[in-house]
């Protein structure tokens, strides 16, 4: 019994120093890019427009198209036939006019609420690149976002708002830095009276896209907290 | 002393624990690398262009805008840019006319029963070689009468070797032009005019001294349709192939 103790006792003193030594080669071996607190390839956060607004309405607008089966804002992101992600949001939809491809999320608002583009990298002094565009089919902002690396990531559209004068065809952001975090910021809009605008039937509000090969990333906690849309590569 | 080398000399039993351990060890860190995370970085495709690349279209076929057009505006065709910093209007876009009676539809699969019974002509798209037509959304418009149609077109165009080419068609009202925005000097991206046997396109490139990786962008009007593909960094001679034979095609 004592020598089985004694062999065990051997063994148990191999093993930890057999993992504590292992341990120290996979720190020691593991590539430097592998850390993302200053990786230039760091996804670019995209935040909500509209701070702090919740959707938890948007879902119960249950109404028909006029003389139609098709009821207002089907494709939710629960529905297995068109996007069944079961950590998505539920005011996701992919129903945008222009493809499937593109996920978007609504936000209710009054006419007149200021959007805003803003993201964050998990990094210091880090830029994402960005340029403004005429949003096609309906009234809005298009935004093309590049990582800090230069490589593209992807396109983001804002609907059913007004740009705001010397928006569009610019490529500039406000950075700032700290913490630990590059965040980014422009007010580049405000939300529309749906009244005026012919692509929605259902009050006013944002809808915020991302479009990226089917790789855009949905965060559930998107409408109240940030960074429902991420890009990265 | 004798005593003391042997019991500080390592048995066979810990050389084989440590063995273990390290063992365990070197599985566990190749564990972690073969399954990635959540934040592991996608494959990026590899016929993409990459930072520094020329993609402005053929120049026998097509010329940069000047200084001049990008700055006060230009026309082409039933195109018109807008200088940089301008807001476009968006009643030249043939949505539903409510005072008409008019509905709008929501967008839908080209598939789906609600679309296929309003029997409307779709237009031809041709994918490029390697490419394949993986979603098709349209926006149906009924009239008071019941006949229906068609507002716009979403075709998704995806390869395994490119980024997706996305195409927006929109009807556009009779004797109206389309408005787009120019980028402004000194940024990511220029803009040049394509002719496509006789139809100006507008094709936004990368401009040579960008650090950011070329995103192409193409905006023209084919009869009524108010037409942008969305090609990200691609060879810029697919997209002006899949320009030239999208209008031979759709010239209605």
């Amino acid at each position: 019994m004592r020598q089985a103790l004694g062999l065990f006792g051997r063994f148990s003193r191999g093993l930890a120093i057999g993992l504590v030594v292992g341990g120290l080669l996979v720190i020691a071996l593991t590539p430097a890019t592998s850390s993302r607190a200053d990786n230039p390839y760091s996804p670019v956060w995209i935040l909500n427009g509209i701070y702090g607004c919740g959707c938890s309405d948007w879902k119960n607008d249950t109404g028909y198209f006029p003389g139609t089966e098709i009821q207002y804002l089907t494709k939710w992101s629960g529905r297995p036939e068109f996007w069944n992600l079961a950590t998505a949001h539920v005011c996701w939809h992919n129903d945008e006019a222009s493809s499937e491809w593109w996920r978007a999320i609504d936000y209710p608002a009054y006419q007149g609420t200021y959007v805003e583009y803003k993201t964050y990298i998990n990094g210091p002094n880090l830029a994402e690149g960005v340029s403004f565009f005429a949003a096609g089919g309906c009234p809005g902002v298009g935004a093309n976002v590049w990582t800090p690396n230069g490589a593209y990531a992807g396109q983001m559209h804002y609907w059913h708002v007004t740009a705001l004068p010397n928006v569009l065809g610019t490529y500039w952001a406000n950075h700032y830095y700290g913490g630990g975090v590059s965040q980014s910021q422009r007010t580049i809009a405000t939300v529309l009276d749906h009244a005026s605008d012919s692509c929605t039937n259902t009050g006013d509000h944002l809808h915020q896209a991302i479009y990226q090969g089917g790789w855009a990333q949905p965060n559930k906690e998107g409408a109240v907290t940030w960074a429902p849309f991420s890009f990265g590569w | 002393m004798g005593m003391l080398r042997v019991s500080y000399r390592p048995s066979r039993v810990a050389i084989a624990g440590a063995a273990v351990g390290l063992a365990v060890t070197a599985a566990a860190a190749l564990g972690l690398a073969l399954a990635g995370g959540p934040d592991e970085a996608p494959v990026r495709p590899i016929g993409e262009v990459k930072i520094g690349t020329p993609t402005s279209p053929d120049p026998i076929k097509s010329r940069p805008l000047t200084p001049v057009e990008v700055a006060e505006g230009v026309s082409l065709g039933r195109l018109t840019v807008l200088p940089p910093g301008a807001v476009p209007s968006y009643d030249w876009y043939n949505h539903a006319d409510k005072a008409k009676g008019e509905i709008e539809l929501p967008a839908l699969r080209a598939d789906d029963p609600n679309v296929v019974k309003l029997d409307l002509t779709l237009h031809q798209v041709s994918p490029p070689t390697g490419f394949e037509i993986t979603g098709r959304q349209v926006t149906a418009v009924v009239r008071a009468d019941g006949t229906a149609r068609l507002f716009a077109e979403g075709v998704t165009l995806t390869s395994p070797d490119f980024w997706p080419i996305n195409m927006e068609i929109y009807s556009i009202k009779d004797g109206r032009n389309a408005e787009t925005v120019a980028p402004a000097g000194g940024g990511p991206s220029e803009l040049s005019v394509y002719d496509a046997k006789g139809t100006p396109v507008l094709i936004e490139h990368g401009a040579p001294s960008s650090r950011l990786q070329p995103v192409l962008r193409a905006a023209f009007v084919a009869g009524s349709d108010y037409v942008i593909v969305n090609a990200g960094p691609l060879p810029v001679e697919i997209l002006t192939d899949l320009v030239d034979r999208f209008i031979a095609e759709n010239s209605r």
